[in-house]
């Protein structure tokens, strides 16, 4: 009976949250395409100004608000059916509630337009995501994992809160206005400060190496709509404060580009060459949520060091990639983490070493899981490719057309970044050929069945959307233009690179020297072409075909006899078997540790329990103060 | 722009179908060549140069068994990864830099192609459920993996040298001539898209095609459990890869002989100037296969990095030397 009307509940509040966010999509849909921001209030106090919660809805935040609605109907639709495994075991009600205070939570920080409102909202963000990662906390280690996330996650808000008073001390007026045109009135070495806490800061939420260790223990640890909303969604909600502290709060600095780029190549790196270590299914999507984040800081890293070397529409080529690259990791690492939370829920593990053969119980959670696997790969066709391309292409250009001092920075990062998209290939076919394909390695794979559509229906609007950015990506051109024109860059008009060329028969390849079109679709409609000539050709050809095992070398089958998710991976894992032997986590716990001891073994000394020890103290200070007192005037 | 003669237009439409039609017909025929040649270095009479169709035209024929534990994607993928590689002809240039492809062919794009279809057979490989099934798609994937940097720094070398990522500008501006071979940082860029032909095609040293055992199978472990048709189709897609990479080769690198005006008399010459590269090409990775021994799979990290230092120093040599 309470079981009932906790499930009741549950759907109640799920509706409600699914609902606000249609109303919310509406709302800011027009906000996408005008450059004016729309202003609300929602409680200004007379007396203690700083106690201001007022939002602010302008091109980026619209995008973001699309973006966190977008996937937390999907991820509550989602949750509806998935709950139903905690049912007798926890409340349901309490589980959509966090995750409806969540998803506000997070539209409420890439609105604000205060500083106490984002703290207010951050806060928010950070506690019902601590309450979802300890929600399953029967397990010992989700309970661990909730903690180092609660410390980590504080850890944040503190570096957070010393930039912000840094930048407020122009001025009292801490609204994000006043901030801006504070901005060129800033000491530098001040911003110098200030942009280094508000790194470290966004950078430990957005899970950068080295503060990225948390991210791969508490991601798993939730519900899976929650890490997906986690994955896709919390990590680029700093990144969108970043954006608008380096444009907005300081003046854009070549040192800022460099320190961006710098960390998002070596989080790219390092989150990918864990990930395929990994054969915990959520750890490997996480540690590939931390690689993605990488990639969009090397973009944004990127455009601000155009913007110092003063080539504005490289910067806005560089910037529209980073932005649509957090468009799309959004929309198909949600998918990957439903498809993972399907996996879960049915097979009660997950390990990779024990799944196999899914796709025959599965068939529609692996076809969607297929595309999103090819997506995020940065595969032709799929939305991941137009991201990584665009990013190429601005990598491409600058070449040409950069100053010197970035010929030598920037082939590195070429080679860095196609470095990334290679190992992702490797990380993301291990992750669907052992889960899906091959015979099932445990009785736990082979009791699987197919998830109710309530579950793969939002994985299919996903991969819909996966399909459709990669062969239209041009829709957002008017979108992109208008965040662009947000942070005062141009659009890149000059190359029409998604648009098709009007001219068919021209004879001279010379005269479109500058510009290289998208040929996604163009493709496409030729390999379909074919596809249908092969078919109608082997159509023709009358062959039988039977089942049946494979020759295992005389041997009886064994599903032991396939590779396991190591031993896919073994080549690059011994390729890369340095990278392993870092333990970040405790290379930060004893640098603090070692500073505690430190501290304490001084106290000892100085608190020695000796009187007379305490008086020459106390003497020492008063002829010391003296001393000072004279000698300064 | 409307009034363009018609005999003009059709011949601008014929090279452009023809060019791909010639690929797909001769794609086996390389495949022959090479063998013939790495028979003749061995002493032996060898098979007819025409022998891979005769393989292809009986496998059709033959009956196909699907392994068991096989899914859609064991049946699906070889039509996807053919139709692609079919595709991808369209976008290459093999005799002229004219076709009515030409906006479309941009480098990073034909080489994502290629990376998509390493990623269905790679899936379509690890299907069939056994051991050398994922032998081949552990070992192909970490190639790809290697390789992508090599690549983007090639593509990323012709850029700077052309001011276009877009292959039929590329070539519209370095036909007639040796010239790419000139410069020194073009020659490095050579030699490590010869090294990425050797990967990507998998030929020696990092593979041997004609051995079926653990020790040095990556091509033939990914299709180790197909057969009839479907192996049929996978095979062929491998010969036309190895066709289209080596025709890339000499577009790039040794175009004379291509034309960039409309004339029959330019065409034929440039078809057969053409065969004689390629069979020049056959010659040389036989005579290459022949006289080294095949990498161990750990060591062809160090064949990769070799290579990727090079396309490093081409691309840095383009602001270093800058007259020739």
């Amino acid at each position: 009976m309470l079981e009932s009307r906790d499930k009741f509940l549950s759907i109640l509040i799920a509706s409600a949250s699914v609902l606000l966010n249609i109303f919310f999509i509406v709302l800011v849909y027009p906000s996408l395409l005008s450059t004016e921001g729309i202003d609300l209030t929602l409680y200004r106090n007379e007396f203690l100004s700083f106690i201001d919660l007022s939002l602010r809805l302008d091109a980026l935040s619209a995008f973001f608000v699309m973006l966190i609605s977008v996937v937390s109907i999907l991820a509550t639709i989602y949750s509806v059916k998935y709950a139903d495994e905690y049912q007798s075991k926890y409340s349901l009600s309490s589980l959509a509630l966090f995750t409806t205070v969540f998803s506000l939570s997070m539209i409420g920080v890439v609105c604000s337009d205060h500083v106490f409102s984002f703290l207010v909202f951050w806060e928010l963000m950070s506690l019902s995501s601590y309450l979802m990662v300890i929600y399953d906390y029967k397990d010992k280690d989700n309970v661990n994992a909730g903690f180092i996330y609660f410390v980590m996650t504080h850890m944040a808000t503190a570096f957070l809160l010393v930039a912000f008073l840094l930048l407020s001390h122009l001025s009292s007026d801490l609204s994000f206005g006043a901030l801006t045109v504070n901005a060129h009135n800033l000491d530098p070495q001040l911003s110098l400060i200030a942009f280094i806490m508000f790194l470290v800061g966004l950078g430990i939420k957005m899970g950068v190496v080295p503060f990225h260790f948390w991210l791969p223990i508490a991601h798993p640890a939730a519900p899976s709509h929650v890490s997906a909303l986690m994955s896709a969604i919390m990590v680029k909600v700093p990144i969108c404060i970043l954006m608008r502290v380096v444009f907005d709060f300081l003046v854009p600095e070549a040192y800022m580009g460099y320190s961006i780029l710098g960390l998002g190549i070596v989080s790219g790196l390092l989150g990918v060459i864990y990930a395929i270590k990994e054969n915990d299914i959520k750890k490997l999507l996480a540690y590939s949520t931390i690689e993605n984040v990488g990639i969009v800081l090397i973009g944004l890293g990127l455009s601000i060091v155009f913007l110092k070397s003063n080539n504005v529409l490289l910067a806005s080529l560089a910037f529209m990639a980073a932005v649509f690259h957090i468009m799309n990791h959004a929309i198909y690492k949600s998918s990957l983490f439903l498809g993972a939370g399907s996996i879960v829920s049915k097979c009660h593990t997950r390990d990779l070493n024990k799944l196999g053969g899914l796709i025959h119980l599965m068939p529609k959670t692996a076809l969607f899981f297929l595309v999103s696997s090819l997506s995020i790969a940065a595969m032709p066709f799929f939305n991941g490719f137009v991201s990584e391309w665009l990013l190429y292409q601005s990598l491409i250009r600058a070449m040409q057309l950069g100053e010197t001092s970035l010929h030598f920075v920037l082939p590195i990062v070429l080679m860095f970044v196609a470095m990334i998209a290679g190992f992702a290939f490797v990380a993301f076919t291990k992750l669907f050929a052992i889960a899906f394909l091959g015979y099932a390695r445990s009785e736990n794979a082979k009791q699987a069945q197919e998830v109710s559509p309530m579950m793969w229906l939002p994985m299919a609007l996903l991969s819909f959307l996966c399909l459709f950015f990669g062969l239209y990506p041009q829709i957002m051109g008017d979108i992109w233009a208008n965040i662009l024109n947000r942070f005062s860059l141009p659009y890149p008009a000059g190359t029409p690179y998604f648009v098709f060329p009007h001219e068919f028969f021209n004879a001279d390849p010379l005269s479109h020297l500058m510009f290289n079109y998208f040929p996604s679709r163009l493709i496409l409609i030729f390999t379909l072409m074919i596809l249908i000539i092969i078919i109608f050709i082997s159509y023709f050809l009358k062959v039988k075909s039977k089942r049946d095992i494979p020759w295992t070398c005389g041997f009886e089958l064994d599903a032991t006899m396939q590779y396991t998710a190591s031993s896919y991976s073994q080549p690059l894992l011994r390729l890369m078997k340095n990278f392993y032997k870092i333990d970040f986590a405790h290379i930060f716990l004893d640098i603090y540790f070692g500073f505690y001891n430190f501290c304490k073994e001084l106290r000892d000394k100085v608190h020695s329990g000796n009187l007379h020890g305490y008086l020459l103290y106390v003497l020492l200070a008063l002829v010391g103060g003296l001393i000072y007192a004279r000698y300064s005037s | 722009m409307l009034d363009i003669h018609l005999s003009t237009a059709s011949l601008y439409l014929l090279i452009s179908i023809a060019s791909p039609l010639i690929l797909i017909i001769s794609a086996p025929l390389f495949a022959g060549l090479v063998a013939k040649f790495r028979a003749k270095f061995e002493a032996r009479k060898g098979p007819s140069i025409f022998q891979p169709y005769y393989d292809l035209r009986k496998l059709l024929t033959k009956d196909v068994i699907l392994p068991e534990s096989s899914s859609w994607i064991f049946r699906v993928f070889p039509y996807l990864a053919l139709a692609i590689t079919v595709a991808l002809c369209l976008l290459v240039p093999v005799f002229s830099s004219l076709s009515i492809f030409s906006y479309f062919s941009d480098l990073i794009f034909i080489f994502a192609l290629f990376v998509i279809v390493a990623f269905f057979m790679v899936l379509s490989s690890v299907d069939a459920g056994t051991s050398f099934a994922g032998l081949g798609s552990s070992r192909e994937a970490f190639n790809v993996a290697l390789i992508e940097p090599v690549i983007l720094l090639i593509i990323l070398s012709l850029s700077i040298e052309f001011g276009t990522s877009n292959l039929f500008s590329i070539v519209a501006e370095s036909i007639h001539g040796f010239e790419l071979l000139s410069h020194p940082n073009s020659f490095f860029i050579a030699i490590a898209f010869l090294i990425v032909i050797l990967v990507e095609a998998k030929r020696f040293p990092v593979d041997n095609p004609s051995t079926h055992l653990e020790l040095t199978m990556i091509h033939e472990a990914l299709l180790l459990e197909y057969s009839g048709k479907y192996l049929a189709m996978m095979e062929y897609a491998s010969m036309l890869k190895f066709t289209i990479l080596s025709s890339l080769f000499f577009s790039l690198f040794f175009s004379y002989g291509m034309v960039d005006e409309l004339t029959l008399v330019g065409l034929a010459i440039s078809i057969l100037l053409w065969l004689v590269k390629m069979t020049a090409f056959a010659f040389v990775i036989a005579l290459f296969e022949k006289s080294t021994a095949k990498l161990r799979l750990f060591r062809v990290p160090e064949l990769v990095s070799f290579a990727l230092v090079l396309a490093l120093i081409a691309v840095f040599s383009h602001y270093y030397i800058k007259t020739w």
